[in-house]
């Protein structure tokens, strides 16, 4: 009686484990099975992706304002605020690295990179331009600007990309900025996106240290 | 005096008696018979002499004729036989001589044994001569041919020539030769000198009508013939005259050798036979009178002990049977005076008899007492027999009463032996049970180190599994590497698309299509950043799981390593177990062992009992049996007493 009692518990544990190993084979097998086929979309995603590529080439095709005046800029974050600056004051765009501080400088120099050969200082557009920080940032880009005689770059937490934006749509910039600030700005857009005036900014007399020691 | 002697004396005596005169006349008879047997063998030796005689005449008789033969014939094969007898009849002599004691015989013998062997010299000359007149005849023979056909070829030549003379001559010459060699054949055959004179006559006319050939001889040729017929004649001439010479010889011998054995050992051996036959005559004289001596000497000493015999028969019989008849008088007196044991016999004799009369008293005696002594104690035993019937009509009631105990303890026994019987069923099931769980507990073991085994199994897989998972976390981490590079590279790919859209910017109007490219790189690096912020989601997830994977396969080993000492626990446990239903196994075939041993116990005491109980029943039957055993002894008890009353005492 015992033992037949012992082989009932066995069958019984023998029945549920065997279930649960054939659940988990068979989700192994799946598994295996989209790894195999990886970054093949299958037969719905290709079609929703198609579909997309549909309807965004099909709006390119019906853009309306094609004789509008546009600004092209190149946005940048700098922490959660956002900020472009016109696409024919920019050379390019570097990540950061290898900054060398440079001592005897003012604070808004911090500190000169080796871009492809050429040697260019970085600056803090924040503190060039008097905006307050807020908190911690990246800083790990570096929007490279040049004028008739000056290059330096800006830093930027990231890039946004190129942007067209409206001529009409631009905003003066808000009365309550005041001094020094509100000459740097050619305005803000409707998606509170603060255009900066590049050309203002390169020829800054204050930029250019000269400093015997 | 006689009387004196016992009986044994006298029997004894008379049969000695008896015995030595029959032994006396044996002794004559034997003497006698004796005698007869030594004339018997000396006759019988006479005999064999006279037979070895008889033979040694015959024997000499054949070879006599044999030698008679020889000389007629002259034929070998009768010398042969002459040989034989000889020898046997030297072997004969031997004999005799072994035999013949009286030296005058023996001379005898000798003298016929020196006769035979000159005889036998003289034959052998007389063989030797044969034999060379026999080759010279060959020899004669062979040139009196050559001879004829020499002068056979001379007269042909002669003819030829006709020379009338030579022809003449030649014939002449032939018939002389002729007749020469005829009579010396006749000479040879009859042995008669008158025709050897007429040989010689013959030969000599021969040779004169030769000589006058050679006188008339002319040519060479016919004077070699004549030299050659001369000297041929020559040697026929020296061969015929030995021939002659020879043959009388021969015949002289001959003559010789018949006319000695003819008499000489005849003569012998008659006077040996004569001699011989008359000593065998005087011996059967001899014996015939021994032989009637003895006859009579035999009859006369068995008739003596014949008449001996018979008279001591009759004397000893008187002897014995007398007193013996005086004593079965007295017996008889004694019986039939009505049982009158007082009387007795009158002792006469001191032999055997008289001490039988004497213990006969004495046995009358004793018997007189031996039935008065019954007749007092029959009475007594009417008594005792009385008190004997009683205990035994006792005995027979107390039977009956115990056969009743017994057939109560039989019911008993049974009830007992049944109880045995239920209890020995009882220990055997619980002997069959207990082996039955014996082997359970065994195959328990068995199972509990299997699952020791498993358990152990169960901890490598374990071990395994948290391995595979550490490997699992490793790879995710060189997964969340990948990640990150690819991280770098959609930033680098961002930053690339907005130097490509700046660059395109400046292009102006030419780089319209390249700046869509850009902005295409721009949000495939979106994408991939996207996809990199989910991937780095689904790692820290993956991690988390890792993490309580590896916790439940920490719990798992624990739980193995529990089960583990567990199982061993429970091996030890169902060991003892098992040596526990060894042990009561064991005592359970003991107690199975020990009922069955009541079982047989309480048969064989219900067997006892019933047995116990027979014997009851038995003895029942033979206290009743002694009750009319008991009767019928008083009732020879008073019998016996009416008995010893019909004596006087």
């Amino acid at each position: 009686m015992i033992m037949m009692k012992k082989f009932d518990y066995d069958d019984n544990m023998d029945q549920s484990h065997g279930r649960i190993w054939e659940d988990l084979r068979a989700r192994l097998r799946a598994v295996q099975a989209a790894v195999l086929k990886g970054f093949e979309p299958n037969p719905e995603q290709e079609r929703v992706i198609l579909k997309e590529r549909a309807r965004r080439l099909a709006q390119e095709m019906t853009e309306p304002e094609k004789a509008r005046d546009y600004l092209e800029v190149v946005g940048f974050y700098l922490g959660q605020e956002r900020y472009a600056v016109e696409l024919t004051h920019v050379v390019e765009v570097f990540p950061l690295k290898d900054l060398t501080p440079l001592p005897q400088t003012p604070p808004f120099v911090l500190g000169i990179f080796n871009a492809r050969g050429r040697i260019i200082s970085v600056l803090d557009i924040k503190k060039l331009i008097g905006l307050p920080d807020v908190g911690l940032t990246n800083l790990n880009r570096v929007i490279v600007l040049h004028g008739d005689d000056m290059e330096f770059g800006i830093l930027a937490d990231s890039i946004m990309g190129v942007k067209l934006i409206p001529a009409d749509t631009l905003q003066p910039s808000l009365p309550t900025l005041t001094g020094v600030k509100a000459e740097y700005f050619l305005g803000v857009t409707g998606d509170r996106i603060v255009v900066l005036d590049g050309k203002k900014i390169l020829t800054d007399p204050k930029i250019i240290i000269h400093e015997k020691i | 005096m006689i009387q004196r002697l016992n009986l044994r004396a006298k029997i004894a005596g008379g049969f000695g008696l008896v015995i030595l005169l029959f032994a006396v006349s044996s002794q004559v008879s034997w003497h006698g018979l004796g005698n007869m047997t030594a004339g018997f063998e000396s006759y019988r030796d006479m005999a064999r002499k006279t037979n070895i005689c008889t033979r040694l005449q015959a024997e000499a008789l054949n070879a006599q004729v044999n030698v008679k033969d020889y000389v007629i014939t002259e034929n070998e094969t009768h010398i042969q036989h002459y040989k034989e007898h000889l020898k046997k009849i030297n072997d004969l002599i031997r004999e005799a001589k072994s035999e013949l004691k009286n030296p005058a015989l023996l001379a005898k013998a000798a003298a016929v044994e020196e006769k035979l062997n000159e005889n036998t010299k003289v034959l052998d000359a007389v063989v030797t001569l044969s034999r060379q007149s026999k080759e010279r005849l060959t020899t004669a023979a062979t040139h009196g041919s050559e001879i004829e056909k020499y002068i056979a070829d001379l007269m042909s030549s002669a003819l030829k020539n006709k020379d009338q003379a030579t022809v003449f001559s030649c014939s002449q010459v032939l018939r002389h030769f002729l007749l020469t060699r005829f009579h010396a054949v006749k000479f040879i055959d009859s042995g008669d000198q008158k025709e050897a004179d007429l040989s010689h006559a013959e030969l000599t006319k021969a040779n004169e009508y030769l000589d006058q050939l050679e006188k008339a001889a002319d040519t060479p040729s016919r004077r070699e013939a004549l030299t050659r017929i001369f000297q041929t004649l020559k040697e026929y001439t020296t061969v015929l005259e030995s021939l002659l010479k020879v043959t009388i010889d021969k015949n002289m011998l001959a003559k010789d050798t018949q006319l000695h054995i003819g008499d000489s050992i005849e003569e012998n051996l008659k006077d040996l036979r004569i001699s011989f036959k008359k000593e065998q005559d005087e011996l059967g004289v001899k014996l015939h009178e021994e032989n009637d001596h003895t006859l009579r000497l035999v009859a006369i000493s068995s008739t003596i002990a014949g008449f001996c015999g018979i008279f001591l028969a009759v004397f000893l019989s008187l002897m014995v049977t007398r007193p013996i008849r005086q004593v079965v008088a007295g017996m008889k007196d004694v019986v039939e005076g009505e049982g009158d044991l007082t009387a007795r016999l009158k002792v006469t004799s001191q032999d055997e008899v008289g001490a039988l009369a004497h213990w006969f008293n004495k046995f009358l005696e004793n018997l007189q007492e031996i039935i008065k002594n019954i007749t007092f104690d029959s009475g007594e035993v009417a008594e005792s027999s009385r008190q004997i019937s009683a205990t035994a009509t006792q005995l027979s009631a107390n039977a009956a009463e115990s056969s009743t105990s017994l057939t109560e303890m039989t019911t008993a026994a049974e009830e007992l032996r049944h109880t045995a019987q239920l209890s020995n069923d009882k220990a055997e099931q619980v002997m069959t049970r207990s082996e039955r769980v014996a082997q359970i507990a065994d195959s328990g073991r068995k199972a509990t180190l299997e699952a020791a085994d498993g358990m152990k199994h169960i901890a490598d897989e374990m071990e395994y599994v948290a391995e595979s998972i550490m490997k699992l976390s490793e790879q995710t981490q060189s997964i969340g590497e990948i990640i990150s590079t690819v991280n770098d590279l959609a930033d680098q790919s961002n930053l690339l698309s907005v130097n490509a859209s700046i660059e395109a910017a400046k292009a102006g109007e030419h780089g319209k299509g390249f700046s869509v490219v850009a902005q295409e790189v721009k949000s495939l690096a979106e994408r991939s950043k996207e996809a990199t912020t989910q991937v780095k989601n689904i790692l820290g997830d993956i991690q988390k799981a890792t993490s309580a994977a590896i916790m439940a396969t920490e719990r798992g080993s624990k739980a193995v390593e529990a089960g583990v000492s567990l199982s061993s626990q429970a091996g030890q446990a169902i060991e003892s177990l098992a040596g526990n239903l060894a042990e009561s196994a064991q005592s359970a075939i003991q107690i199975a062992a020990s009922s069955r041993e009541q079982l047989a116990g309480m048969d064989q005491l219900s067997i006892a009992i019933d047995n116990i109980k027979e014997a009851g029943i038995q003895n029942v039957d033979v206290a009743r049996n002694l009750e009319s055993a008991i009767r019928s002894l008083e009732e020879m008890g008073r019998h016996l007493r009416n008995l010893a009353g019909r004596f006087k005492v």
